[in-house]
């Protein structure tokens, strides 16, 4: 049994199972395929998912910990350790004993998950400012397309701009709404060419990660 | 001799964190003296806003809830007018939760809403959360009861009056992806748009929004917004202010800074070249 | 009755038709050994450096896997794990150290198994531990904390960020820009493509992160494929130029066609 799970050949099977089910019933329909595409992808997904997030948490809880024991840990680090893991397991008993609809864990949500992630996201307009001082410079010509372009549409999303000049509204939709598509078309072409491209050299088994 | 002095404590703090400063002198300063600029409303938004409007009374509309905590202040404003206006008209709304967030956050948005004469089960249904993929998009598309045996408050959905007849995603004039972190939007396309030709509306967050233009110009997707000035855009439109149209200040501050952080930076390179020539 | 579901016929005719092509370019590199030149992108070659660098300088190459699941966008992951394949072969026979962070819990096991693999072929199975692949944390902003925490605490020399990502994305590039590390990115996706193109000293565009195991290994199948892909965009050119002119001439002829 431990033959067939480690063998090669099982993963590339149940690739082929996967692919001939979501192909067939896309383009050929009918109740059995839809119903085992709804098994396959939503029920076995799920559970596969779910399966992953408990090993990975196990995982990060088991490190933290590791961290926090070892000897040459700075007491810093392991207080911090040790407090982010009593309260994570703290916040996961409170969502699963008391419910998620409880006036605690809607309290834990709103005042401490939900302000640290959007602090966290907020960092963007701070590293995008500095991106866009170090790297929007006009060294050549693609550079200064590149400029020129990212101008007009940074000026269009500004609601300001209009009352600066009502051209910029009418340029940056123009970038947005031709040259931006065309460049996304042709990307997504592109992309989705490569993605079949791949799929053939799996189903092939010939995709090296698979084992050749 | 005086610009030296300032040349040196520019070097002493650093550019990046001299930018940093800039940037939260940007955020803060809009936020206590507000000048409430207008904000033009763009095709986009507007073509979403009247699609919605001319939606015939009784007509289903499907709601992807797919906000995430982190990006959700991006999409809320549109959001939430978009709520407030899709709650207003006389539609049946079924709504599921696309992120394990949502929950907690719609919570929150219909407070804002107001629900009138609407009687939860008969006219809105709120469905509960299935995590978001295309083929939970797709699944969805041809049977609703395959993913979904139940709402979000364990009624079975076959004693949901509303749910009696709608199953499958030709039973809806409208498909609208909410607060998605990208993704969402080009699943509702690829699986319910192109093979069931149910239109696609998205309130989307600002860096998906450039993504969704080439399906907003072959009409799959109706209308979209785009970020905060989106949802300054939609709260305009529907006559709700809210969040949007408070940060539209914040917007073209911040906006503007960006713009000077470019023309000194390619002064600064320009005239680095000549010196060294 | 048709067997294809009304509206489909058309996708699957050029689904079949790609595939046939990218067999094609197969068999013509491989049986025929006509391999197709094939310029290697700079983000490719640039790994190579970028494992010396953190030799010379003592420091770390990061390895970032990406977000989300496998089973949600398992073909982009599918192409970050033959680029982590090499990488991590580059790193094990140069005795770099290595580091790779994944947010995906479905991509960890993969990754360590991969990674394990590379050191274990390498003859150096020892160099690989329990901490070279870090299973970070599967919300994207605790992740981003955490790689940003991680960078400064290992002062990585590399940071190379191919797959799928989200938000964290320009985050993770520009606090490794801080500490002086390149950047080596690709992204299909083109919400992230601005990122990578400002972030990035070298990086993979759309079809480019799908072909990186074939740019990476360099073997005829994989080459062979490549020349299947730009055979199969020939093809999407000459629709597009077609149907533009049926449509410019007042023809829908195209559209109904591709609408059966």
């Amino acid at each position: 049994m431990s033959n067939i799970l480690k063998s090669r050949e099982l993963p590339i099977v149940l690739i082929w199972i996967a692919v001939l089910i979501i192909f067939g019933d896309y383009f050929f329909g009918g109740t059995a395929l839809r119903t085992a595409f709804t098994v396959l992808t939503v029920d076995w997904a799920v559970i596969i998912t779910n399966i992953a997030i408990i090993v990975g948490a196990l995982a990060v809880l088991q490190r933290s910990l590791n961290i926090a024991r070892r000897e040459r840990t700075e007491k810093v680090e392991r207080f911090m350790q040790t407090w982010t893991v009593f309260l994570a397991v703290s916040i996961f008993v409170i969502g699963v004993t008391l419910g998620i609809r409880s006036s605690i864990y809607s309290w834990v949500y709103n005042y401490i998950l939900l302000p640290s992630w959007q602090t966290v996201y907020t960092l963007i307009i701070f590293f995008m400012a500095t991106a866009s001082y170090r790297a929007y410079r006009a060294n050549n010509s693609y550079a200064a397309v590149l400029l020129i372009s990212g101008l007009l549409v940074l000026m269009r999303n500004a609601p300001v701009s209009s009352s600066i000049w009502s051209g910029f509204q009418d340029l940056g939709s123009w970038v947005l709404d031709v040259v931006n598509l065309a460049g996304t078309r042709a990307i997504m072409i592109g992309a989705m060419i490569g993605a079949i491209s791949l799929l053939i050299k799996v189903l092939l088994a010939k995709e090296k990660i698979l084992g050749e | 001799m005086e610009s030296d002095a300032k040349m040196s404590i520019i070097q002493k703090i650093g550019y990046r964190k001299m930018i940093y400063l800039l940037v939260l002198v940007a955020t803060i300063v809009p936020m206590i003296y507000t000048v409430g600029l207008p904000v033009v409303v763009s095709k986009q938004t507007s073509d979403l806003y009247e699609f919605i409007e001319k939606l015939p009374p009784n007509s289903n509309v499907a709601i992807a809830f797919a906000a995430y905590a982190g990006m959700y202040p991006d999409a809320q404003a549109a959001t939430r007018a978009g709520l407030v206006h899709l709650f207003r008209r006389p539609l049946n709304i079924v709504l599921w939760h696309n992120s394990p967030d949502g929950p907690m956050l719609l919570g929150g948005e219909l407070k804002y809403v107001k629900m009138g004469s609407r009687i939860y089960g008969k006219d809105h249904v709120i469905l509960p959360y299935v995590a978001a993929s295309e083929a939970t998009t797709s699944a969805m598309g041809t049977n609703i009861r395959g993913v979904f045996s139940v709402d979000s408050f364990g009624t079975p959905l076959d004693q949901i009056p509303l749910m009696k007849n709608i199953n499958k995603a030709t039973d809806f004039s409208l498909h609208i992806v909410m607060a998605a972190a990208g993704g969402n939007e080009e699943w509702a396309v690829r699986q319910w748009n192109i093979p069931h030709r149910v239109p696609i509306g998205a309130f989307t967050i600002s860096i998906v929004y450039p993504a969704l233009i080439p399906y907003w110009r072959t009409g799959a997707i109706v209308g979209m917004t785009n970020g905060v000035r989106g949802g300054a855009e939609y709260e305009s439109l529907v006559g709700a202010p809210g969040p949007g149209l408070r940060r539209t200040d914040i917007l073209s501050a911040v906006h503007l800074l960006y713009v000077g952080l470019i023309v000194v930076a390619n002064m600064e390179m320009l005239k680095k070249k000549r010196s060294e020539k | 009755m048709s067997i294809v579901v009304s509206g489909r016929l058309s996708q699957l005719v050029f689904l079949v038709l790609y595939s046939f092509l990218v067999i094609y370019g197969i068999y013509r590199s491989v049986v025929q050994g006509k391999i197709p030149k094939v310029r290697q992108p700079a983000a490719i070659k640039a790994l190579e450096e970028a494992v010396g660098r953190c030799v010379e300088m003592g420091k770390p190459l990061l390895f970032q896997t990406g977000i989300g699941d496998v089973s949600t966008e398992g073909v982009t992951h599918m192409a970050m794990l033959s680029v982590l394949s090499y990488t991590s072969a580059l790193v094990a026979q140069k005795n770099a150290k290595f580091i790779c962070s994944t947010p995906s819990p479905t991509l960890f096991p993969l990754a360590e198994a991969i990674v394990r693999e590379a050191y274990v072929a390498a003859g150096k199975p020892d160099g690989f531990t329990s901490d070279t692949v870090r299973y970070l944390s599967n919300d994207q902003m605790a992740y981003c904390s955490a790689v940003m925490h991680l960078m400064n605490q290992e002062q990585v020399a590399a940071n190379v960020q191919i797959g799928f990502f989200q938000a964290e994305n320009l985050v993770t590039l520009e606090a490794a820009k801080d500490l002086g590390a390149i950047n080596i990115g690709g992204a299909y996706r083109m919400l992230r493509i601005p990122d990578m193109a400002i972030g990035c000293d070298f990086f993979l565009i759309g079809e480019e992160v799908f072909a990186a195991g074939a740019f990476c290994s360099q073997e005829p199948l994989q080459l062979g494929s490549l020349l299947g892909q730009d055979m199969s965009k020939w093809v999407a050119l000459a629709l597009i130029v077609v149907g533009t002119l049926f449509t410019a001439f007042g023809s829908d002829a195209i559209v109904k066609a591709l609408r059966l």
